[in-house]
């Protein structure tokens, strides 16, 4: 806390929200009703209805926008914030009132978001993360909207260490900060934009483009939309080369909307490091954003690398961070923990090292894979799933035949299949079920036992997992606050089991499923020194020493009490995860 | 690399020192009872009512005196084998520097929480628990992931437990993240 912040008269009272936001929310509704109502007037007016009825719609119009900006107006008085002391409260509610108090060591981020309307006001919202996660509730407490420059203070001050905090705080880098002046770490190359045009989302917006366009062309009428359907069709089915310029042209318009999407987001993308110790995003080409986020939250990093852009060299960083979880904002397809945007993934890899203050990214560390009864298991998945595919497949084919002799043309080649007895086509369904199961769920199999992966570096704990996002997570090992390791019943016999380490940053768990359960608990152990090891089972002399040690702590109370109801269990004892292999292996 | 084990069988998570309570397995029971009574008891007061009304058809009646059979059997059953189960998979163990369950049968849990990152440790007592002189110590850290609890231990343990880890994590420097 600054000298000038504490001083009297400056954040002792309360603040309001800019009262430009009511003017705004005013204009926002005016621009859509006041058109609309005008129009619908004189339309109702041109067909030849009374004048009661036309000013009915322009009287319905200016409610639409009255009542709206007189609930803003009202919760524009009713909502207070201030900075005081070590906490931001806010005061708002119109019926029900509620006061929040957070304490300002909580807060993990503060978003600054300048949507594009509101440019021209100069306002902008803020979301700040707070580290709330046992409550329920959200955890994001927005301001909307402040002026510009008071949006920009919030946030320099809600962000501003306590020179106390800081000095007990474990996990910033002290000596960097307050010294010198930004760091760029990162900054938009257009190419870049190139990954977007191979992602996944290219031939799903194609699709979406195409259903759009139909549904356009059903406002002209039902009948004329069905017969373009019909002669699209017919004309496909006449020649069935013409399918692959039509694809190819679906492909393009999602590879444009795919990049589009990007742009919007990315545009103007920078990374920096400020010198009061927060990375400092700045991204977005109609809404602007820019996230700020203290070092001291980061556990570490995350390298993503999803499948269509994998091939082509991409990944991604996101930040591990308490108070930032993967959903995006309200209808933001960035995630909050987002980084950067695809990069080459050596970029990526470099990038990932900036963040987190390493000279070498520990997400690109070699990894130990996981045991080849890992790939077993996900065998015997994909081959249940292609099993399964195969029975839909036999289930769907005869219903499949009936629609096609109810049609009224028939698609080239289908003839036969129309014809078929039921028996041949619930065959002919099975076959090309399990084929498609077979041909996508193992490849899958393969791919996700080779992305399997963990390693002890020094600093951090690395897993890595996924088969279409592959995801490396190098969580700082000061960032370990728990260990979970659980066994399923397929997982007993093969001698596995998923080690999650439990954190507070993020989703708040990272795991690595389908270690060996001898390994898993050994990289526990390594990886948290100390923790684990008092309940390892140790040759015969040390577990001894352990009991003692429980019975001679000073909490004597308790250990009377244990006398009662429970009874000590030595290492062999049922419960315990034993890391011995099945016998016959 | 902080620590190194050469042989792989040597390292083996030992289960926590402590069971819960003996009179768990009478609680469990009790609940398991309880609902097996209403499961069962709703088709049997049917069977019970419907001829009162009217005249069903025998069908009917024989259904759902068997689905009275069947879930009462069903829950007898449960009643019989789960809670003993629970009793000798459940255990727990704190020490001054951590907190370690285990529990599941079919699918196994074990956990661990450093003592020094303990937020909040909350004793929870229903009144079937209450009846028992249980309760259950919900051990809860700064993770996302969920808390840990201990589920049917001796109240007053319970107390003495609580009191013992409030002290640990109110000891606790910065805010447990």
């Amino acid at each position: 806390m600054s000298a000038d912040d504490a001083a009297p008269g400056r954040d002792a009272g309360w603040r309001r929200l800019s009262p430009l936001t009511v003017w705004a929310c005013a204009l926002a509704l005016g621009a859509v009703f006041v058109p609309g109502a005008a129009v619908g007037a004189v339309v109702v007016r041109l067909v030849g209805a009374p004048w009661p009825w036309a000013a009915l719609i322009l009287l319905g119009g200016a409610v639409c926008v009255a009542v709206p900006t007189a609930v803003e107006a009202l919760r524009w008085s009713r909502t207070r914030y201030r900075v005081a002391g070590e906490r931001l409260e806010i005061r708002t509610g119109v019926v029900a009132t509620s006061h929040r108090s957070v304490p300002r060591d909580r807060i993990r981020s503060v978003d600054v978001v300048v949507p594009i309307w509101m440019r021209p006001l100069g306002l902008c919202g803020l979301s700040v993360g707070t580290a709330e996660q046992a409550g329920a509730g959200s955890t994001e407490i927005r301001l909307r909207y402040t002026g510009r420059a008071e949006g920009e203070r919030l946030r320099a001050q809600l962000l501003l260490r306590a020179p106390a905090y800081a000095a007990g705080g474990g996990y910033g880098q002290e000596d960097a900060v307050g010294a010198g002046t930004a760091r760029e770490l990162a900054r938009l190359r257009p190419v870049w934009f190139g990954f977007a045009l191979v992602s996944g989302a290219t031939p799903a917006l194609g699709v979406a483009a195409v259903g759009a366009a139909l549904n356009v062309l059903s406002w002209f009428g039902r009948d004329r939309a069905d017969a373009v359907v019909a002669g699209v069709a017919g004309q496909i089915a006449a020649r069935p080369l013409l399918l692959l310029p039509g694809v190819l042209a679906v492909l393009l318009v999602g590879a444009a909307a795919a990049a589009a999407v990007q742009v919007e987001a990315w545009w103007g993308y920078r990374l920096d490091r400020e010198p009061d110790g927060t990375l400092r995003l700045r991204r977005g080409l109609i809404t602007n954003t820019s996230l700020s986020l203290e070092e001291r939250r980061l556990r570490g990093v995350e390298v993503r690398r999803p499948l269509p852009q994998r091939w082509f060299g991409a990944a991604r960083v996101r930040a591990v961070a308490t108070g930032l979880d993967s959903e995006g904002g309200r209808g933001d397809p960035v995630p909050r923990n987002a980084l950067s945007p695809d990069l080459p993934r050596r970029r990526a890899l470099a990038l990932s090292a900036e963040v987190v203050r390493e000279t070498e990214s520990p997400a690109a560390a070699p990894l130990r894979p996981h045991p080849r009864a890992a790939l077993r298991r996900r065998i015997t998945r994909a081959l249940a799933g292609t099993a399964a595919a195969a029975a839909t497949g036999a289930g769907l084919a005869p219903p499949t035949q009936w629609a096609l002799a109810a049609l009224p043309w028939l698609p080239t080649g289908t003839r036969g299949f129309a014809a078929a007895e039921t028996a041949a086509v619930s065959a002919a369904g099975a076959l090309a079920g399990a084929l498609a199961g077979a041909l996508l769920l193992v490849p899958w199999a393969v791919s996700a036992y080779r992305g399997l992966g963990h390693a002890v570096l020094p600093g951090y704990l690395v897993t890595r997992t996924g088969a279409l996002v592959r995801t490396t997570v190098a969580l700082r090992r000061d960032g370990i606050i728990g260990w979970r390791i659980s066994r399923s019943p397929l997982q007993r016999p093969a001698g596995l089991a998923t080690l999650t380490a439990t954190t507070a940053a993020g989703p708040g768990r990272y795991s690595a499923p389908d270690v060996a359960l001898g390994a898993g608990v050994r990289l526990a152990d390594e990886a948290v020194p100390g923790l684990l090891a008092q309940f390892l089972a140790e040759p015969a002399a040390e577990r001894s020493a352990g009991g003692g040690t429980r019975e001679g702590s000073k909490r004597g109370g308790s250990a009377a009490a244990d006398r009662g109801d429970s009874d000590a269990v030595d290492g062999s004892g049922r419960g315990g995860v034993s890391a011995e292999p099945p016998s016959g292996r | 690399m902080t620590t190194t084990r050469s042989a792989p069988s040597a390292t083996v998570l030992r289960p926590p020192r402590h069971r819960v309570a003996r009179r768990a397995v009478v609680w469990w029971s009790t609940r398991i009872l309880s609902g097996t009574a209403l499961a069962a008891g709703a088709p049997a007061l049917a069977a019970l009512a419907v001829p009162a009304l009217g005249t069903p058809p025998e069908v009917l009646t024989t259904a759902l005196w068997w689905a009275a059979a069947a879930l009462g059997g069903a829950g007898l059953a449960t009643a019989a084998v789960v809670p003993q189960w629970r009793f000798r998979v459940h255990r727990w163990e704190v020490t001054d520097t951590a907190v370690y369950t285990a529990s599941g049968w079919l699918w196994q849990e074990w956990r661990v929480a450093p003592m020094s990152r303990v937020q909040t440790v909350d004793t929870q007592r229903g009144p079937l628990q209450r009846l028992f002189r249980l309760a259950d110590v919900v051990v809860t850290t700064a993770s996302a992931a969920g808390p840990i609890s201990i589920k049917g231990i001796d109240g007053d343990r319970a107390r003495s437990v609580a009191a013992e880890l409030t002290e640990a994590a109110h000891n606790t420097e910065g805010d447990a993240t």
